[in-house]
C-alpha cells in the first residue's frame, strides 16, 4: 500500500483548511517528491477542504504539475520564437534521435525527461535547451548531444 | 585591491560564465589581489562571458573570456588594464551598444553587485522610498507617478499614476500590490534580468506602490521557467527583511509603515501573465481569466483592490520618485514618456536589451544596436509586442518606438520585444507554430479561442500537409473574427493577428494544394 512520505504529510499539515495555498502546496509537493502521486492528491483535498476533481483540475492546467515520477534529469528545448527563428528545430531534432523520445516522455532507463518549452527568456543567445535548472545557449545539434553525454556520463558515475 | 566584475545572470552563465567564475575564484585565492564582484547582465550578451575590472572610477571590459583564457588575462595585465587582444573592449562607458543608450531602470543591471543590499544603497536605493516615507503623502507620490507619463511595460501600457489612484480611491479593509513577473512572451527577457540583476529596485518600487495606494501585503509572481530570477528574489526580500527595507516598519525610522513581500512560483501557463489569470493563479486556483469589469485595481486579489504591475514597471519607480516625474517624462515623445526596454531576439548579429528614450526607430534599434541580421540572411519579418504581435517587413521599420505609432499603424509595440525572422523561416510554418501555441496555450474559459484557435491550426497543418482545401483562409478569417470579437482576453482577441498578417503578406506561402 501507498503511503504518504513524511515530509509530504508535513507539507499538507501545514496548508490544512487553507484553499487558496493549494498550487503552492503542489508545488511543494512536486519539489519534495517529484511528482504528485494519486495518495498525496487525495489528501491534499482533504486537508484543504476542496473536492478532489477541483484539485485535478489545477494540476491538470499548469504544465509543470506532474502525476507521474520525472526521468533522474529535466531536458527542456526551448520553442520560443527567438529559438525557432535560429533554428531551433535542429536542436529538438537531435536531442529526440539522441535520447529516443518523444516531447512529454521520459527515457526507458529514467535518466531523462523531454519536454519543449515556451521560452527560456535566453532569447539574446538563442537557441538553448535547458538541463534541470541551467540554461545552455547558442546550442547547435552536435553540442547539445555532447551535453547531454557529460550528464549521462556523471549519473554512471 | 582591485574589483573585477562578472555576470552571472542565467543568459551569460548559459554561455560558460559560471566556468568563468570558477577559474576567477582559483585565481583569486591564487593571487589574492582582487575582488570578484558578480553582477546581473548589461544586456550586451554578445560579448559575453564579459569580465570587467574597474580603474580609477572607470570600467574597463573583456569581452568572450572564456574560463581558460583567465589566467592568462591576469598575467597579461588585466588588473592593470592592459590591452589585451583580442579580448579588450576598453570604457564600457564608451562602447558603442551602451554609449547611445540612456539606463535608467537598468542602471544597476551588470554593474553593480547583484543581490547586495549595501551596493544598491550605495548606487542611490533607498532615497525614493524615503522620499515617500517621510516627505510625501499618497496624493503626492500618485501624483508624481502621474507626471512622469509612465505606463505599464508589460504590454498593455496603461497609465500606471490612473491605475494606483483607482486603488488609492478605492475602500478596503485590505489592498494588495502584486509584481507581474510572469514574462510569458517568448522574445522578452526584461524583467528576468531586472530581477536578477537588481532586486531591490523591485521591492523598493513595490514598497513606494504600497504606500501610495495603502497596501500591506505585496505578492512577485514570476514564471516557472525563472528559477534563478526567483532565486534572487528570494534572497532579496529575506535580506530586504532583515534591514528593515520591508517589515513592520518600513526603514525603521519611525514610518510606521507596515509591507511585506512573498515570492510566488507560475506552473508553467503561458495565460497566467495576463493580470486577472494571475490572481486567480495566486488564489491558487487554475489560472482562467475573469471578466473585466471590475478591474483588479476595485476587485483584484481575493476580491480586494489590488495594483498589478509588470517588474520592469515598478521597478522604474524609484528613478521617477528620485529624479522627480518632471525629469523622467523630458524623455520620449507624445504620450510615451521615458524610456524603453527594447529587446532583440531572434536573427540578430547583436541582440541584447537595449534601454533608449522612446522615439528613435525600430530600423535603428535593429541595425545600429542588433548589428543587423547575419551575414548572407535577408529580412522575413520582425515580430514585436510577443507572439501575438503583427508580422511587420521591411517598409515598416521606420516606425517609432512610440506606442502610438504602432497603434496607428496597426501593429503593437507592447513590452518592446522584438524577434527578427530570416529567410530561413517559413510564413505557413510560423504561422502554425504561433497558433499552435494559442491553442495549447488558451485556459478556455471563452470557446472561440479555445475551439477557434484548435480549428485554426487543423487547417493551417492540413495546408502544411499539402491537403489545404478552397475555402480554408476564409474560415480562418471567419474564426479570427469570432476570437477577436468575443474573447475575454488579448490572448484570445490577438492570436489571429500574426496568422493573418502572415497570410496577407506571404500569400504565396498558404497557397500549397
Amino acid at each position: 500500500m501507498e503511503v504518504l512520505e513524511q515530509n509530504v504529510a508535513d507539507i499538507i499539515a501545514r496548508h490544512k483548511s487553507r484553499p487558496e495555498m493549494a498550487l503552492v502546496a503542489l508545488q511543494e509537493i512536486q519539489s519534495t517528491a517529484g511528482y504528485i502521486s494519486a495518495l498525496s492528491r487525495s489528501s491534499l483535498a482533504i486537508a484543504l477542504g476542496v473536492p478532489e476533481g477541483e484539485l485535478q483540475g489545477v494540476i491538470s492546467f499548469y504544465s509543470e504539475l506532474r502525476s507521474t515520477p520525472p526521468g533522474l534529469h529535466r531536458v527542456c528545448v526551448c520553442n520560443g520564437d527567438s529559438c525557432v527563428a535560429t533554428g531551433s528545430h535542429h536542436i529538438a531534432a537531435s536531442v529526440e534521435t539522441h535520447l529516443g523520445v518523444s516531447p512529454s516522455q521520459t527515457t526507458l532507463d529514467g535518466q531523462f525527461s523531454y519536454e519543449r518549452v515556451y521560452c527560456l527568456g535566453n532569447c539574446a543567445l538563442s537557441p538553448s535547451i535547458a538541463i534541470d535548472e541551467e540554461v545552455y545557449g547558442r546550442c547547435n545539434p552536435d553540442g547539445v548531444v555532447q551535453q547531454l553525454e557529460r550528464f549521462q556520463r556523471t549519473t554512471d558515475a | 585591491m582591485r574589483d573585477v566584475f562578472l555576470s552571472l545572470d542565467s543568459s551569460s552563465r548559459s554561455i560558460g560564465a559560471r566556468e568563468v567564475e570558477a577559474a576567477l575564484r582559483a585565481e583569486q585565492t591564487r593571487r589574492n589581489n582582487f575582488r570578484l564582484v558578480l553582477t546581473g547582465s548589461r544586456g550586451a550578451f554578445f560579448l559575453e562571458p564579459l569580465v570587467e575590472v574597474e580603474i580609477d572610477g572607470a570600467r574597463l571590459g573583456y569581452a568572450n573570456a572564456r574560463a581558460e583564457d583567465i589566467a592568462g588575462l591576469l598575467d597579461q595585465g588585466l588588473l592593470e588594464g592592459k590591452d589585451i587582444q583580442p579580448f579588450y573592449i576598453g570604457k564600457m562607458s564608451e562602447i558603442p551598444f551602451l554609449r547611445g543608450q540612456e539606463r535608467i531602470t537598468f542602471r544597476n543591471c551588470g554593474v553593480i553587485e547583484a543581490g547586495a543590499l549595501d551596493a544598491y544603497l550605495k548606487n542611490d536605493g533607498g532615497i525614493a522610498l524615503r522620499r515617500a516615507l517621510f516627505e510625501l503623502d499618497s496624493p503626492a507620490i500618485i501624483a508624481e507617478v502621474k507626471r512622469s507619463g509612465l505606463r505599464g511595460r508589460g504590454g498593455a501600457a496603461f497609465p500606471t499614476g490612473v491605475k494606483w489612484q483607482t486603488v488609492a480611491d478605492t475602500p478596503a479593509d485590505e489592498k494588495y500590490v502584486v509584481a507581474n513577473g510572469d514574462e510569458g512572451d517568448p522574445g522578452t527577457y526584461a524583467d528576468r534580468m531586472l530581477m536578477e540583476g537588481d532586486p531591490f529596485a523591485l521591492l523598493e518600487g513595490m514598497a513606494i506602490c504600497a504606500k501610495a495606494v495603502g497596501a500591506h501585503k505585496g505578492f512577485i509572481y514570476i514564471r516557472a521557467e525563472y528559477p534563478a530570477a526567483r532565486a534572487m528574489m528570494k534572497h532579496a526580500v529575506e535580506t530586504a527583511r532583515d534591514a528593515g527595507f520591508l517589515g513592520d516598519d518600513l526603514l525603521r525610522m519611525g514610518s510606521g509603515f507596515a509591507f511585506d513581500v512573498e515570492v510566488r512560483s507560475g506552473a508553467g501557463a503561458y495565460v497566467c501573465g495576463e493580470e486577472t489569470a494571475l490572481l486567480e493563479s495566486l488564489e491558487g486556483k487554475r489560472g482562467m481569466v475573469r471578466p473585466k469589469p471590475p478591474y483588479p485595481a476595485i476587485n483584484g486579489l481575493f476580491g480586494r483592490p489590488t495594483v498589478i504591475n509588470n517588474v520592469t514597471t515598478l521597478a522604474t519607480i524609484p528613478a521617477i520618485l528620485r529624479e522627480g516625474g518632471d525629469w523622467y517624462a523630458a524623455r520620449g515623445v507624445g504620450r510615451s514618456k521615458g524610456t524603453i526596454a527594447i529587446q532583440l531576439a531572434g536573427s540578430l548579429r547583436a541582440p541584447g536589451l537595449v534601454e533608449v528614450p522612446f522615439g528613435v526607430t525600430l530600423r535603428e534599434v535593429i541595425n545600429a544596436y542588433g548589428g543587423g541580421l547575419p551575414e548572407g540572411r535577408t529580412l522575413l519579418a520582425v515580430q514585436v509586442g510577443g507572439p501575438l504581435g503583427d508580422l511587420m517587413t521591411e517598409d515598416k521599420l521606420d516606425v517609432r518606438i512610440d506606442f502610438d505609432a504602432f497603434t496607428e499603424i496597426g501593429s503593437m509595440l507592447g513590452h518592446g520585444g522584438v524577434v527578427v525572422y530570416d529567410d530561413r523561416t517559413e510564413p505557413l510554418q510560423l504561422a502554425h507554430r504561433l497558433m499552435a501555441y494559442v491553442a495549447r496555450e488558451s485556459c478556455g474559459k471563452c470557446a472561440p479561442c479555445r475551439l477557434g484557435s484548435q480549428r485554426a491550426t487543423e487547417i493551417l497543418d492540413s495546408i502544411r500537409k499539402g491537403a489545404g482545401k478552397t475555402g480554408d483562409l476564409e474560415l480562418i478569417d471567419d474564426i479570427a473574427f469570432a476570437m477577436r470579437g468575443s474573447s475575454l482576453c488579448a490572448l484570445g482577441a490577438m492570436a489571429p493577428t500574426p496568422v493573418l498578417s502572415a497570410i496577407r503578406l506571404f500569400p504565396e506561402s498558404f497557397r500549397k494544394n
